[in-house]
């Protein structure tokens, strides 16, 4: 392909990728022919400001959605102790449609060692991460703003352990609803708290699957809560949603975990119109009553596929002929209603609500 | 003998817009009817009546779900968004609520039924188990169902409100659920799916009595001090 050239990083301590020294990616990785963001302001941290983890440049082809799961292991920042995050810094070349990074915990069909990258297949069933804490998200890839920088609430951080496992998705798509006009390349920086004792922070992941989005019923909404555990008030610290380019607006409100009724303006949180580029609403400090939590809401507005509805109906496990976006991975053929919240102190469970 | 719950509906006369013919199922001079049904872990409709028990059921998305839905007469059907939700009445905490569009065509007897009854879609699916905050056991246990049903084309809302205990519905998955409806279950713990030299390591440990709340309500794990 012109253009092209091969690519291969190795992880080395203190360098790109951290602390884990033997794992070796190699990728392909094309000369952008049009605007792609710059995301050369993700900087290269030393192991006492923290860690810096790169996915080199790779293809996206024309037509195609590239996702991949990368496995990592927490260097060691704290001579063997635990330690703090407390400011993550995101930075994805444009075609990104989202960028997870989760605690790896129960295996089913998904795993790798420090350095390994499962490309597609079981990297795209979800049920294999269905247990795994979500760390930080960015779905930020534009042109001119790439880099999501995000500073924890003072005194508040997200605790590691030496050695601990995480998983990094990156989904890129280069087709009809999202373009990559360049290569993929994603690059992430843990920057280390000096609290010795952080207040922990937590986060909730909230997920419908069985949705429907079809020609005959063109503007359905899904509802959906999700409740924290304790008799603790909790802290709403930053949030967002996630959808494909049939959605329309996704809301996300404060809740008090006991009214049967949407809550009202003053409790919304957060708000998207835009599937391709969702804000991340950070810097919130929304208390939540001890037994409360969130509400939020998936509208959306049925439309025609470019290219028919074959590649729609046959994802659709009714086989309806009705052209129906339901729950899966494809931007293009697919749909999702996801809420993404971060919060503390952390309760004594990861917060999950399917 | 099948229970008719219809606890509110509003209006109770028939609405003087109806919409289109094919939109109404049932008789306008007549009140409009709600009874709640459930999905059998086999993949078919059943009445749910009060008091009575509901399987839990593996969805896709994971964790343990109860499908509840309605059939429906004398109503207008196009357009209907439900909502239904378990409350823990221990607490008055909502376990779990879900609101979608329901889709629903006429039977041969007269009412409207989910269509493709034996699918999840057109029925919420209430997420019950892993639950964090629920004071008791999930399964085993008596929990209050509520539902709304709206259809804000023609101003109707009909509500149900009745008991119901949830039961691990999927025999081969049953240790599974009971393991991952209890009180206790903090969720990451694997003991509900690993086995240590032919023995399950994860046991039932007693809860209070059906239809009792605990002592000191206790709900799931705290945060961290």
């Amino acid at each position: 392909m012109r253009g092209c050239r091969r690519v291969v990083v190795r992880n080395r301590p203190g360098g790109w990728s951290g602390a884990s020294a033997l794992a070796v990616l190699a990728a392909l990785a094309c000369t952008p022919e049009q605007p792609t963001g710059d995301i050369s302001g993700v900087e290269l941290l030393t192991p006492e400001k923290g860690w810096s983890l790169h996915l080199p440049p790779f293809e996206v082809p024309p037509g195609t959605e590239v996702q991949d799961c990368y496995f990592f292991t927490m260097p060691d920042l704290n001579g063997g102790e635990d330690y703090f995050i407390n400011r993550f810094k995101l930075g994805q070349r444009t075609g990104s449609h989202h960028l997870n990074v989760f605690r790896v915990k129960t295996i089913v069909h998904l795993d790798g060692e420090d350095g390994e990258v499962v490309r597609g297949g079981e990297c795209r069933q979800s049920p294999n991460w269905a247990d795994w804490p979500l760390v930080v998200n960015s779905q930020e890839s534009s042109v001119d703003s790439p880099i999501v920088d995000w500073q924890l609430p003072p005194g508040v951080g997200q605790r590691f352990s030496p050695g601990e496992k995480i998983m990094v998705q990156s989904h890129y798509v280069n087709a009809d609803l999202q373009v990559t006009p360049g290569a993929g390349e994603v690059r992430i920086n843990f920057y280390l708290s000096q609290d010795a004792q952080a207040i922990e922070m937590g986060t909730l992941f909230a997920t419908q699957q069985s949705i429907r989005v079809c020609r005959s019923n063109p503007n359905p909404t899904f509802e959906g809560t999700c409740s924290f555990p304790g008799s603790a008030e909790i802290h709403l610290a930053a949030m967002n949603g996630h959808f494909h380019s049939r959605g329309s607006t996704l809301k996300i409100y404060d809740w008090d975990g006991v009214t049967d009724q949407t809550p009202s303006a003053d409790h919304q949180c957060y708000e998207s119109a835009s599937w391709d580029e969702p804000p991340m609403t950070l810097d919130l400090d929304v208390r939540v009553p001890a037994g409360g939590g969130v509400w939020w809401s998936c509208e959306y507005q049925w439309q025609a596929p470019a290219a028919g509805c074959a590649d729609v109906d046959a994802r659709d496990p009714q086989q309806a002929g009705d052209c129906c976006y339901t729950f899966g991975n494809s931007a293009e053929y697919s749909e999702h209603c996801n809420v993404f919240v971060y919060y503390w102190p952390k309760v004594d469970s990861d917060v999950f609500c399917n | 003998m099948t229970a008719l719950v219809v606890c509110g509906c509003e209006p109770l006369e028939p609405e003087p817009d109806a919409g289109p013919a094919d939109c109404f199922v049932g008789d306008p001079g007549q009140p409009p009817e709600l009874q709640l049904v459930y999905r059998t872990a086999q993949g078919e409709m059943a009445d749910l009546v009060d008091g009575g028990e509901v399987p839990l059921i593996i969805p896709p998305q994971g964790g343990h779900v109860v499908i509840i839905g309605a059939r429906l007469r004398n109503v207008n059907v196009c357009g209907l968004q439900m909502s239904a939700l378990l409350r823990d009445t221990c607490t008055n905490r909502i376990l779990g609520r879900e609101g979608r569009p329901i889709y629903v065509e006429k039977s041969a007897d007269g009412w409207a039924v989910p269509i493709a009854p034996e699918r999840l879609d057109n029925y919420v699916n209430i997420n019950a188990c892993p639950n964090l905050v629920s004071s008791r056991d999930v399964d085993q246990q008596p929990y209050q169902l509520e539902l709304r049903a709206v259809n804000l084309n023609v101003d109707l809302l009909l509500t149900a409100q009745l008991e119901v205990t949830a039961v691990c519905g999927e025999p081969d998955t049953a240790r599974q659920c009971e393991c991952q409806c209890d009180a206790d279950y903090v969720l990451g713990r694997d003991d509900c799916f690993t086995v240590d030299a032919g023995a399950e390591l994860w046991r039932p440990d007693p809860d209070v009595p059906p239809g009792t709340c605990p002592d000191v309500v206790d709900v799931g794990p705290d945060t961290e001090p």
